[in-house]
C-alpha cells in the first residue's frame, strides 16, 4: 500500500513541469537597455541584450522601425534567432523628439504586459537615443550595463531621484505634479555619456528644459529627495590663487524644504528651505565663530538666488515637478481647477525662504 | 447531531474572514474607486457599518431559533413547500457565486502569470483542492481557515512597504471632496466586496455552546475585514494617483509588481500564491454550503456525493461566460442578487417569526 502511494505520488509529480507558460532561458534574449526614437511618422527601437558569457565583451542589438512601439518589436523579433523577452528591462531610454510628444503613447505597452518590470528606469537622451546607445564609449562595461549603472550614480549623488517605470506612470496621470526624467547626454571630450540634469516635463510631454547639475540637485531638496549624498560646490572669493580656492564645497547632512501655500485667490506661495552642511573643501579655512557666519549668509543668498531662478525656470516652462498644484487640490479646492492650472501655475507668486547652519568643518578648521 | 458538528466562536470568526476575502480584494480598491475616487474608503467605511447591521438581523434570527439552521427557520416560518423552494433559489445562488469566482480566478491567474494554459486547466486545479477540503465536516473546514488565516498577516506586512516607500498621502485629500452623492454609489461595490458575511447566518448555526457570547465574537469577523479593506483601499490610494488607479484592474498586484528587492524581483508573484489559498478557501465554504443545502433538498444526510454533483455542474457553467465584458456582466448581475439573498430575504424572515411569535401569543391567550 505505502509503495502504491509512493508510486502515485512520483507518478503525479511528472505533471508538475509547465506545458504551456514554459518559457526557457536558453530561449530568450534577454532585453536590458531599450532605445526609443522618432523615425518620421513610425517608431524606431534599439534594443540591447548584454553579452551572454564572459568572453564576450560588448552585446548584441537590434535596431527597428515600426507603427508602434509593439509592431516594431514583433519585426524585431522576426530578425533574431531568439524570442525577444523584456522582462528583465532596466533602462527605457527616449530620444528628444519623442519625449516631446505624449509619452503615455509609447509607454503603454509596458505598463500592459505582465510580464514586464515596473521598477525599469526611463530617461530621455539628447538628440537621438539610437546614436548614443550606438556611440563607442570608453568604459570597461557593456552598453547595457553603463547606461543603468549611469543612473544609479546619478541617483547616488542625488542628481535625480529614483524614477521608476511605476512612478512615472503616476506623475503621468497626476494632473497636479509633473514628470521630471534624467537626461542623458554623450560628452566628447571624455567619450562617456552623463546625466546632464533633469529633463522637466509639461503635461505628458518634454518641454525642452532642461535642468543644470546644480539645479538638479536644488530641485532634488526641494523635492524632499535626496540620495546618499548632497555635495554643493560655489565659487565663495574672487582673487585667491589658484582659482581652485576660490571655491568652496559642502556637503549636507540635512536638507529638506517645505511648501506652503496660502488660502487665497493669489495663492501665494512660500518654500522654505533648510540646510544644515559641513564644509568639506576650502583651502583658506574658517577660522573663527564669525567667519563661520559670514560663511552661512552668504550660502544663504547664494542658495536663495538659485532656488529662485530655478523656480523661475520651471514657471516658464509651465512644469510643476514640485506638485505645488497636488497641494492646491489637497488643502484649497475651491481654487484648484485641472484646465487653467498650468496658466495660474506659471504666474504664481513664489518667495523661497532659506535657512542655513554650518554644523561643521570637517577634521580640520 | 454529534459533537462532531459543533464550531467555537473563534473558529466561526475565521470562517466569516475567509469567505468574505476572496477574488474581490484584487479588484475591490479599483472597482470602488471608480465611483467614489479618492473618497473610496469611506464608501467602505459605510458599507462596513451596514453590514454590521445586517448581522444584528442574523443575530436575531439565530437566537430565535437557537437549535435550527437557517433553513428550517424558513420552513417554519413559511410552509414546508415554500421553504424548499427558497432553499433552492439559495442553491442556484451559491453555485452562480461559485461561478464568478471561478471566472474571477481564471482571469487573474491567465492574465497576470499564464497567459497561454487553457482554463481548463486553471479551473481544475482551483477546484480539486476545494472538493478535497468541502467533502470533510465543518469542523475540519474551520480547522484549515484558522490555519491559513496567519497568511493575511503576511499580505499586510507586504503591504506597508508602501508606507516607506514613496507615499502621496496627499492623494486622499480633500477627505469628501467627491461629493455625498458618489460616496454612497460607492457603497454599493463595497458592499459587493464584503460579499460573503451571509457566511455568519449559514455556519452560525453550528455553534452550540455560550450561543450568545460566540456568537457575537464572530461578528467582529465582518468589522475585521472592513477594516483591512479600508487598510488595502487607503494603500493603494496612497501609491496610485485616482486616475490611473481606474486603469489598473488589480492595483495590489501592481504595487506588488513594482516592489523591487535585492534578490526577488517580483513579489507579485509570490503575493499570488498566497492569495490563491485565501481565495480558495473562500470558494470552499460556498462550495460547502452549497452541497449542504443540496442534501437537505434530497433529504441526505451527508453531503459527500453532493459536492461532485454540484462541482460538475458549476465547472460546467463556468466555461459560458468567455470573454471579459461577458464576465462583467455575470458579476454585475451577481451584484444585484447577492443583496437580495444576504440581506433582504434574511429580513422578511425575521419579520414573519416575529409576526409568528406575536400570533402564538394571541392564540394562547
Amino acid at each position: 500500500m505505502k509503495i502504491k502511494s509512493l508510486l502515485l505520488v512520483i507518478c503525479s509529480s511528472l505533471l508538475l513541469t509547465g506545458c504551456w507558460d514554459e518559457r526557457l532561458l536558453k530561449d530568450a534574449y534577454l532585453v536590458y537597455t531599450m532605445g526609443m526614437d522618432k523615425e518620421g511618422d513610425e517608431v524606431a527601437i534599439n534594443i540591447y541584450v548584454p553579452p551572454f558569457d564572459q568572453f564576450h565583451t560588448e552585446g548584441s542589438s537590434i535596431y527597428q522601425v515600426g507603427r508602434t512601439i509593439r509592431d516594431a518589436r514583433y519585426i524585431a523579433n522576426s530578425k533574431s534567432a531568439e524570442n525577444i523577452d523584456y522582462s528583465k528591462l532596466q533602462l527605457i531610454m527616449m530620444g528628444e523628439d519623442l519625449a516631446k510628444e505624449d509619452i503615455y503613447f509609447y509607454l503603454d505597452a509596458l505598463y500592459r504586459n505582465p510580464h514586464n518590470n515596473l521598477s525599469a528606469r526611463l530617461a530621455v537622451v539628447e538628440g537621438k537615443a539610437g546614436d548614443l546607445l550606438h556611440k563607442p564609449l570608453a568604459t570597461q562595461k557593456n552598453t547595457t550595463e553603463y547606461f543603468t549603472g549611469l543612473i544609479r550614480s546619478a541617483e547616488f549623488v542625488s542628481l535625480m531621484p529614483k524614477m521608476s517605470l511605476q512612478y512615472a506612470c503616476t506623475l503621468l496621470f497626476d494632473p497636479g505634479q509633473d514628470l521630471y526624467l534624467p537626461y542623458l547626454a554623450f560628452d566628447e571630450q571624455t567619450n562617456r555619456g552623463e546625466v546632464s540634469g533633469i529633463a522637466l516635463f509639461n503635461d505628458k510631454k518634454f518641454t525642452g528644459t532642461v535642468l543644470s547639475q546644480e539645479q538638479a540637485t536644488l530641485f532634488n531638496l526641494i523635492n524632499n529627495k535626496l540620495g546618499n549624498v548632497v555635495r554643493l560646490t560655489r565659487k565663495y572669493k574672487e582673487k585667491e590663487e589658484p582659482e581652485t580656492g576660490n571655491y568652496m564645497t559642502i556637503e549636507t547632512t540635512m536638507g529638506k524644504a517645505k511648501i506652503k501655500i496660502e488660502n487665497n485667490a493669489t495663492l501665494a506661495t512660500t518654500i522654505k528651505i533648510q540646510i544644515k552642511a559641513v564644509v568639506t573643501e576650502y583651502a583658506p579655512l574658517v577660522p573663527d565663530e564669525k567667519a563661520m557666519r559670514e560663511v552661512e549668509e552668504w550660502w544663504t543668498k547664494e542658495i536663495k538666488k538659485d532656488a529662485e531662478e530655478l523656480v523661475g525656470i520651471m514657471q516658464e516652462a509651465k512644469s510643476d515637478g514640485f506638485g505645488i498644484g497636488r497641494k492646491v487640490a489637497a488643502f484649497h479646492p475651491q481654487h484648484w481647477d485641472e484646465k487653467t492650472w498650468k496658466d495660474k501655475y506659471a504666474e504664481l507668486p513664489v518667495i523661497v525662504e532659506v535657512d542655513f547652519k554650518l554644523i561643521g568643518t570637517g577634521l580640520i578648521d | 447531531m454529534n459533537a462532531k458538528n459543533e464550531i467555537t466562536g473563534w473558529q466561526l470568526f475565521f470562517i466569516i474572514v475567509q469567505t468574505q476575502i476572496g477574488i474581490a480584494i484584487l479588484a475591490m480598491p479599483t472597482d470602488i474607486s471608480k465611483v467614489a475616487k479618492h473618497d473610496a474608503w469611506i464608501s467602505m467605511l459605510l458599507a462596513g457599518l451596514l453590514i454590521q447591521l445586517v448581522l444584528l438581523t442574523y443575530f436575531f434570527l439565530l437566537m430565535k431559533y437557537p437549535e435550527n439552521t437557517y433553513f428550517d427557520m424558513i420552513e417554519k416560518c413559511l410552509g414546508k413547500f415554500i421553504g424548499r423552494t427558497i432553499a433552492v433559489l439559495y442553491l442556484a445562488y451559491f453555485m452562480y457565486v461559485m461561478v464568478i469566482s471561478l471566472n474571477g480566478f481564471e482571469q487573474v491567474i491567465t492574465s497576470w502569470i499564464f497567459e497561454e494554459t487553457p482554463k481548463w486547466v486553471v479551473l481544475l486545479l482551483y477546484i480539486i483542492p476545494a472538493v478535497y477540503l468541502a467533502r470533510e465536516s465543518v469542523v475540519i473546514l474551520a480547522r484549515f481557515k484558522m490555519l491559513i488565516s496567519f497568511l493575511i498577516p503576511v499580505l499586510v506586512f507586504s503591504l506597508f512597504w508602501v508606507y516607506l516607500s514613496n507615499p502621496q498621502y496627499l492623494y486622499l485629500f480633500p477627505i469628501g471632496g467627491t461629493g455625498t452623492d458618489s460616496i454612497i454609489k460607492g457603497v454599493q461595490p463595497a458592499i459587493f466586496a464584503l460579499i460573503g458575511f451571509e457566511a455568519f447566518l449559514f455556519f452560525g448555526s453550528y455553534v452550540k455552546r455560550d450561543k450568545a457570547k460566540n456568537l457575537k465574537i464572530a461578528s467582529f469577523g465582518t468589522l475585521f475585514v472592513t477594516v483591512f479593506y479600508i487598510f488595502v483601499i487607503v494603500t493603494t490610494q496612497i501609491f496610485f494617483y485616482v486616475d490611473e488607479m481606474i486603469i489598473v484592474p488589480y492595483p495590489v498586484l501592481y504595487i506588488m509588481k513594482a516592489l523591487e528587492f535585492t534578490v526577488v524581483q517580483r513579489i507579485d508573484l509570490i503575493f499570488l500564491t498566497i492569495w490563491m489559498m485565501i481565495a480558495c478557501s473562500s470558494f470552499t465554504s460556498y462550495l460547502f454550503l452549497g452541497a449542504n443545502t443540496l442534501g437537505r433538498v434530497f433529504n441526505q444526510e451527508k453531503h459527500t456525493k453532493m459536492v461532485y454533483l454540484i462541482i460538475i455542474i458549476v465547472y460546467g457553467i463556468s466555461f459560458f461566460p468567455e470573454t471579459e465584458t461577458e464576465v462583467a456582466e455575470w458579476t454585475d448581475l451577481l451584484m444585484k442578487i447577492s443583496i437580495l439573498f444576504s440581506i433582504a430575504i434574511p429580513f422578511v424572515i425575521l419579520l414573519i417569526s416575529l409576526f409568528k411569535k406575536k400570533n402564538r401569543k394571541e392564540q394562547s391567550a
